[in-house]
């Protein structure tokens, strides 16, 4: 049992003690990990990311092109003037139009397109009557929760409300399955903390 | 009081509903017990596919996750690592977040450490990157560009390993261990724009967003989900890591929570029936 590893286990326990209510212990190990993690943060950034790519190759006098992409960067901070405000929204169009652009072509084929591909694929590829049922249900599925999103609204007519309707069964299974798998991601984290304390700190567990 | 009443009383103190989950946990972690581990599909691929790979392979592990969701990552990244350095294969490490360089050259450094394997030759951290999409699509033109130095801040060119690194296209597969949606920025950026094979390894609470849609659309090659599916890898690896001694704590804590909702659900079912008359 070294030091690092009691410092740790105490840490722990003192965040456990929220559990039980709220306390000092806990509010001070909360802002040391808070505190923590921005420093952190901030001194990997300037190490990896302003120095290599900004300042370095200014101070070594590689290039400067990189000054244009930091002062825009800066101009962020003008939002803390009321004289100098209207700056921002320089970097920020530059920003938005430069992601819409380049982002936008590639995410629509990762989220929709290649999506509906691979369904088809796949049932070209299996030939299997459990594909055919797979790819009916998706199809199913999409039109009923794109209707319950955006067509369903009083008077769209009885068909149009009957699939907004199953829609709404469509997203509580996907929203029970995503719950589910939240709890279990919980649980590592908690069984992750206990394994910690019985295994590395007390010895308990072989 | 009647029966109801007393368990609905017991039940709306939380901290009743924590000292159980308390008790079944540390029962399960200190019991003897073992859970069966049958493999799934998108496991078995992505064990097959670094399988494939042999001692010419590169490949780019991204640890996309912080400390939070650490032991939850930390036993598929420990999987996955002991795969891959025990087929040989060249790895290069980066990490799309602060805290995710910090845990990542701990994590790198024991596996490699394990196997007596040489930093620069067999295996490299370049650190980490502000902004994944902005970082992966750097990385798709150029490495050395993206990071001039590595995390200990050592020039690429010295590290021999980085000798036939160019871009993206260098690497056989990137391999991305994430706690958020980073694989998908890795399938947009680096797989649509740059045409390279990308792996996921994910926590149990991303697998609605990446299961049906990227590994079912077939642009993730592999995918891993949790601590169950860690167990499944430490399975195909034949040993037995943290994930598959944890699975048993798992399903104790899943039928400590599934029994706490059905008895909260008929509690509440009766009290409606109830107030029907």
């Amino acid at each position: 049992m070294n030091i690092t590893t009691t410092i740790t286990a105490l840490l722990t326990l003192a965040i456990f003690s929220f559990l039980y209510k709220d306390n000092p212990v806990y509010k001070f190990v909360e802002r040391l990990l808070v505190g923590l993690a921005v420093g952190y943060s901030l001194v990997l950034l300037g190490f990896q990311a302003l120095y290599p790519l900004v300042l370095k190759p200014v101070m070594d006098g590689s290039s400067y092109i990189s000054l244009l992409p930091f002062a825009g960067g800066m101009l962020l901070f003008a939002r803390f003037s009321s004289r100098w405000r209207w700056l921002t929204a320089l970097p920020l169009a530059a920003m938005i139009a430069a992601g819409v652009g380049t982002y936008g072509p590639l995410r629509l084929r990762a989220y929709a397109i290649n999506q509906m591909t691979g369904i088809v694929n796949k049932v070209q590829g299996s030939g299997g009557v459990e594909m055919y049922l797979f790819a009916l249900v998706s199809l199913v599925g999409f039109v009923a929760t794109l209707s319950y999103f955006y067509f369903g609204r009083k008077g769209s007519g009885q068909l149009v409300n009957a699939s907004a309707k199953l829609g709404t069964y469509f997203l509580m299974v996907f929203f029970g399955a995503t719950i589910g798998y939240t709890v279990m991601s919980r649980m590592t984290i908690l069984i992750g903390r206990l394994d910690f304390l019985f295994r590395d700190w007390l010895g308990l567990v072989g | 009081m009647s029966e109801q009443n007393k368990i609905t009383s017991a039940l709306r103190d939380r901290r009743r509903v924590f000292l159980g989950l308390a008790i079944v946990m540390v029962i399960s972690v200190l019991g003897p017990f073992k859970s069966e581990v049958t493999i799934s599909e998108p496991v078995q691929e992505t064990y097959d596919y670094i399988e494939s790979l042999d001692s010419s392979s590169v490949i780019m592990v991204s640890f996309d996750f912080e400390s939070s969701s650490f032991p939850e990552m930390k036993p598929l990244a420990t999987a996955l690592l002991e795969h891959l350095f025990r087929k040989q294969v060249k790895v290069v490490a980066l990490s799309l977040f602060p805290e995710g360089a910090g845990l990542a050259a701990g994590v790198l450094q024991r596996s490699a450490d394990e196997r007596n394997l040489v930093y620069g030759k067999d295996y490299v951290f370049l650190g980490m990157k502000p902004q994944a999409q902005a970082a992966i699509l750097g990385l798709g033109q150029s490495v050395v560009e993206t990071f001039p130095d590595d995390y200990y801040g050592t020039p690429l060119a010295e590290l021999p390993l980085m000798n036939g690194v160019t871009n993206l296209n260098s690497f056989d597969a990137v391999l991305s261990i994430a706690d958020g949606d980073s694989p998908s920025h890795w399938v947009a950026y680096g797989k649509i724009r740059y045409g390279v094979t990308v792996l996921a390894a994910v926590a149990a609470s991303m697998m609605t967003s990446f299961d049906a849609y990227y590994y079912g659309s077939g642009d993730l090659a592999g995918l891993i989900g949790g601590l169950r599916g860690a167990a499944e890898y430490e399975t195909l690896l034949g040993y037995r890591g943290m994930g598959a001694r944890s699975l048993p704590a798992l399903s104790g804590a899943h039928m400590y929570l599934a029994l706490i909702i059905i008895i909260g659900n008929l509690i509440s079912w009766r009290s409606r029936r109830k107030a029907r008359g």
